[in-house]
């Protein structure tokens, strides 16, 4: 498949607006016995605190191969960790105890590993995670990792505020709170809220709770939330590839159930190859992704921060995105503090 | 076809058809449905420069 154009990715667009939407404001009714603390709450208990750097920790193949958590661990960065729901359990077998974690897809089944599913055992058959290189640890021996996760969260939980989003499943929201984490809410913004018949406006007014862009995906609402939220000024990603490592096969990719059933017998076709000029190698990703790639570099040039990926590997540069080796992204951050 | 074809008419060429032409459309069709299912996790829209919406405290 060839780089999309504007029409194509309002497709996409369009496409996950009718599959989330519904499902979303059913979630939103569903959790809303739970809603105490907001990001409205939060961003007030912080008002008189500087602003600091974060670091957004997102779950794509590179945060493994490249070793970012090492690299953090070994730095002495006094800023905020936020992790992404996927990648909340990396973090915590290997040392680093987020801030915040950030979770949002409304997905019924899949969702709930990040935090350790209490029910394993009785979810519907699926390969989803073995096929991916999401998180190896999960690739092998299922079920003992999965209790390792469970104890871990549950021990960690209480030091986690969870940015939780009205979208998700109720079992996610008792998930965290018998973790013991504060939880903070947020409702999507689904839609333009000015418009007569605004699914975000009629949310809003249901639970009161802010609406916050979201960028398509977890790894782009976490870094929403750390500028507009915590107020960074400065914001490092790793783990945000949006895309596959060179020689990836289609089985390996996120959405190879839908692209062998889009392109039957060639699922291959369905995949879009976009050269790295930094890294000068060519990447391989799918069309949701990519969609999530324009979607950034757009609300980059937008933003009021400066944005530095770090994940060393990935399709997500230009705009007003800084493509920078972790290391030195955090001596640049460690610098600018100390001045 | 005219290489192949004997006898005492010739083809137009309005009639003569452009298979590499049809195969793009036809594939850019399907690619277009294709999007059509396929989708992000959470919905995306932005308006302007804002990426908080939260009526109550922007009418204060």
């Amino acid at each position: 498949m060839k780089i999309l154009n504007e029409q194509q990715l309002k497709s996409i667009s369009d496409a996950t607006f009718k599959k989330t939407a519904d499902i979303g404001l059913r979630h939103a009714q569903e959790n809303s016995i739970y809603i105490k603390k907001t990001i409205r709450d939060l961003r007030k208990e912080i008002v008189n605190e500087p602003p600091k750097p974060v670091i957004v920790i997102s779950a794509g193949p590179s945060l493994h191969r490249k070793k970012s958590i090492e690299t953090i661990k070994k730095a002495d960065f006094k800023g905020c960790i936020v992790a992404v729901d996927g990648s909340l359990g990396h973090c915590l077998r290997n040392g680093i105890v987020p801030d915040f974690v950030v979770t949002v897809d409304p997905d019924a089944h899949r969702i709930i590993r990040w935090f350790g599913d209490p029910r394993l055992s009785e979810r519907p058959e699926d390969d989803y995670f073995q096929r991916q290189d999401l998180d190896p640890a999960l690739n092998k021996d299922e079920v003992a990792r999965n209790q390792e996760l469970i104890d871990m969260v549950n021990y960690y939980g209480p030091q986690i505020k969870g940015i939780v989003s009205t979208s998700v499943t109720c079992e996610i929201t008792q998930r965290c709170l018998d973790a013991g984490m504060n939880l903070y809410w947020w409702n999507p913004l689904y839609d333009d809220y000015e418009s007569k018949d605004s699914l975000s406006k009629k949310l809003y007014r249901l639970n009161k709770v802010p609406c916050m862009v979201t960028g398509g995906n977890v790894g782009s609402s976490a870094w929403v939330f750390s500028h507009t939220i915590l107020n960074a000024q400065d914001v490092l990603l790793v783990g945000m590839d949006f895309s596959y490592p060179p020689g990836t096969e289609v089985r390996n990719t996120q959405y190879y159930e839908i692209l062998q059933e889009l392109f039957p017998g060639k699922p291959e076709k369905g995949l879009i190859e976009v050269y790295n000029p930094h890294l000068k190698e060519t990447w391989v990703t799918d069309p949701a992704y990519y969609w999530y790639s324009q979607i950034f570099i757009e609300m980059s040039q937008k933003s009021p921060c400066k944005t530095y990926n770090c994940t060393e590997g990935g399709i997500l540069f230009g705009g007003n995105i800084e493509f920078v080796n972790l290391k030195e992204a955090l001596f640049q951050v460690l610098q600018t503090e100390e001045s | 076809m005219s290489k192949f074809l004997r006898g005492n008419y010739k083809l137009t060429n309005s009639e003569k058809l452009d298979h590499d032409v049809k195969e793009q459309e036809v594939s850019q069709i399907f690619e277009s449905k294709a999007l059509e299912k396929l989708g992000g996790s959470i919905a995306f829209v932005m308006k302007s420069s804002k990426f908080l919406w939260d009526e109550d405290e922007d009418s204060k």
